[in-house]
């Protein structure tokens, strides 16, 4: 089994490396439209796994460093969601975004032959189920990360692989549709 | 690599601890003392610290160096340095830049540097007892220190040759202390009254997570007011009783204060005492007059009431901000040595309604809790299952905008580490500095709040409007500001200057540091 240590890092270098491209939504493991209720439950799950002093011991400064940044961007997701008023302000700023209706990565969808099986280990399997989850609902990002997160556990498995190039592509496409708007998701504060 | 421990660094009393095994140890001096003194005396030879510096003080008063902590990272116009100024033994005056700064035997320290021979103390007690070198530390500070008190905090730190793995809370630690041994799901209060600050902090317990809602305080609360505010009123009866005005005799005021925390002490078992002072004032002629005095709890609540209210007050209010009555509150933690006298015990036991948890010893909780966090952060074996701690700051970051109003950027108990971006246009043409001046306190005027500093950048010279800059403030996990910008035109990091900016300049502490001085008399003996 991997050391909890070691699954924490690869989470926080692979959030580290989709964090412009991460809703709120997803830095605390959230879907769209869940209850108010669920936010303060998610953040303090988020927490306890990716906090920077659960990787502190023996890590790099450069392990540090990407560490602050998820958890910064974590809690920045956490007052805006905990908020009921700003959560719907920037729900709307979303959909009025990249949410739009994409046939074409639909069909895609609705092609795709039953994968749920591709997984061997249990803790791959949980994050895999996750991705197609994510798949479903189109959030391209969120099945990426999710992958990646699976392919911590099963490097070598072909099929997440394979989803993987998917996922990228059916980003791509998501950003194409929209303008190359897909890193309006994110909120800016100026 | 040596051990890391947590350290207590107290404005009285100091503490250090460390966990092995999965035990937390409360490292002992070699009398079986688990707290240290924080004073530090000089001697013509040496320096010595702890309990043999605290019995120093009487033959040699002005060479004995007290409740330091309450100037460090302080501007030597704050009310509170020119009133410790006015108390003390020890000389305080203006460093050159702006500092709170002290003189003994006609040598000028930094307040650091006196917290550093308290930490190298702390230090050596440790390495005593555990057998091994220790370089690191967690440190505990009050939770309402602001920026400057914990930047001099890490470089006291840095001067005694520790490296500081992180700056804690002081009531965080007290309820990390408090909840390691169980595994609950609890709301808490923290009630820290100490020999200098006052913080309230209410906490989420949910085993292994620890979630500050809200904090506050008062840095300026602490057991030497209760003393100096009890040394007033003895001062006032003497003066009715000799027809004479101490207001400028340093000798008479240094032995009421002493006459107070003695009596203090006292009257957290007894009734009453009495105090005597066979030659209380000696007159140019040399003739005694003795002072003798029976004090009573009941007298003793009345002169220091008014700062027991104000405590409660802060609780109140905290209360407010965390949404949440009292009904809410699943315990009650005393800690600090304050909180062992009845008044204040039974003044919190009635605001909060409930009867105070007793479980954690309130001079040893805020030095075990840091030896935890210090165990999370350092060690690999899971021996203690680590937890989390999710922190706020205590309070808001601003910078000034026209009209000298304070704009929040960043409002107090927001969670840490945590950044905030703001864009900055230039307003004139060919404006080549753009100038910053960051705030820190809950005043709506800039004026009523501690500058941090004015953030200086250098901008290209170009038509106003069309330079923008993009300025990050952040505040990481020891609660330390940052500050970075970046250019729009170059989008690249731009260069920013600080000025106004108190403490130690690194090139100072660097020098201060105890292993690079030559000079053996300043190496503090054991």
């Amino acid at each position: 089994m991997l050391d909890p240590r070691l699954r924490t890092r690869f989470e926080i270098e692979t959030i580290h490396e989709l964090l412009p491209e991460l809703t709120h939504y997803h830095l605390l493991g959230l879907k769209y439209g869940c209850a108010q209720d669920e936010v303060d439950v998610a953040f303090r799950n988020e927490s306890r796994r990716l906090h920077p002093d659960r990787v502190s011991a023996g890590a790099t400064p450069e392990l540090k460093a990407k560490a602050n940044d998820v958890y910064k961007a974590i809690n920045e997701a956490y007052r805006l969601l905990r908020d009921p008023d700003a959560r719907l302000a920037y729900d709307q700023q979303m959909t009025s975004g990249p949410g739009k209706e994409d046939e074409d990565s639909r069909r895609t969808a609705e092609s795709v032959r039953d994968p749920a099986k591709a997984a061997r280990t249990p803790k791959g399997e949980k994050y895999w189920k996750m991705a197609l989850q994510c798949w479903e609902a189109r959030d391209f990002t969120g099945c990426k990360m999710q992958i990646q997160f699976a392919l911590t556990f099963e490097p070598d498995n072909e099929v997440f692989k394979e989803w993987m190039v998917k996922a990228q592509s059916g980003l791509e496409n998501k950003k194409k549709d929209t303008g190359g708007a897909g890193n309006s998701y994110r909120i800016r504060i100026s | 690599m040596g051990l890391a421990v947590g350290i207590d660094l107290g404005t009285s009393n100091s503490c250090v601890a460390c966990v092995r095994g999965g035990q937390v140890i409360v490292c002992e001096d070699n009398e079986g003392r688990r707290t240290q003194p924080s004073v530090v005396a000089f001697g013509s030879r040496s320096v010595v610290v702890g309990h043999r510096a605290k019995k120093q003080i009487l033959h040699s008063p002005e060479g004995t160096v007290t409740s330091s902590k309450r100037l460090i990272g302080r501007r030597f116009e704050d009310a509170e340095v020119q009133r410790m100024k006015s108390h003390s033994a020890f000389g305080v005056f203006r460093g050159d830049n702006g500092d709170a700064r002290l003189r003994v035997h006609g040598k000028s320290y930094a307040p650091e540097e006196i917290s550093a021979h308290v930490l190298s103390h702390m230090k050596r007690i440790a390495e005593a007892q555990l057998g091994e070198t220790v370089d690191r530390a967690v440190i505990t500070v009050p939770a309402y220190f602001n920026d400057p008190q914990r930047q001099a905090t890490r470089d006291a730190a840095q001067i005694a040759g520790l490296e500081c793995i992180r700056i804690l809370n002081e009531p965080t630690a007290a309820a990390l202390a408090y909840g390691y041994t169980r595994s609950t799901k609890k709301r808490i209060v923290v009630y820290d009254l100490g020999g200098g600050t006052f913080d309230v902090s209410i906490l989420r317990v949910d085993g292994d997570l620890y979630e500050v809602i809200a904090t506050a305080g008062d840095t300026l609360l602490g057991g030497d007011d209760f003393d100096i505010a009890a040394s007033e009123e003895l001062i006032k009866l003497f003066e009715a009783q000799t027809k004479q005005s101490f207001a400028d005799n340093r000798t008479v005021r240094l032995r009421m204060r002493e006459a107070a925390e003695l009596a203090k002490i006292a009257l957290s078992e007894a009734e009453e005492v009495l105090i005597d002072l066979p030659s209380a004032w000696r007159t140019v002629q040399g003739v005694d007059h003795s002072f003798t005095y029976t004090l009573d709890r009941h007298t003793y609540a009345r002169w220091v009431l008014p700062l027991v209210q104000k405590t409660l007050a802060i609780c109140e209010e905290t209360m407010k901000t965390a949404k949440m009555n009292m009904r809410h509150i699943d315990a009650v933690l005393l800690v600090g040595g304050m909180t062992r006298y009845p008044l204040v015990r039974e003044a919190a036991q009635h605001l909060f309604g409930r009867v105070p948890d007793t479980s954690v010893n309130p001079d040893e909780a805020i030095a075990v809790g840091a030896a935890i966090q210090a165990h999370t952060l350092t060690s690999t074996d899971e021996s203690m299952a680590p937890s989390v701690l999710l922190d706020v700051t205590s309070q808001s970051l601003s910078i000034r905008t026209m009209g000298g109003h304070c704009d929040v950027l960043i409002p107090n108990n927001t969670p840490i580490p945590t950044e905030h971006s703001k864009v900055f246009h230039t307003a004139v043409d060919q404006q080549t500095e753009v100038r910053i001046a960051v705030y820190q306190g809950e005043g709506r005027q800039a004026d009523m709040n501690e500058l941090l500093g004015q953030f200086v950048m250098e901008v290209p010279p170009m038509p106003r409007g069309q330079v923008r800059i993009r300025v990050t403030f952040s505040i990481d996990a020891d609660g330390i500001v940052q500050v970075r910008a970046v250019d729009s035109v170059h989008g690249q990091e731009a260069s920013i200057r600080i000025e106004a900016r108190g403490g130690m300049s690194p090139e100072e502490v660097k020098q201060a540091h105890f292993g690079s001085v030559a000079d053996q008399d300043l190496v503090p003996e054991k």
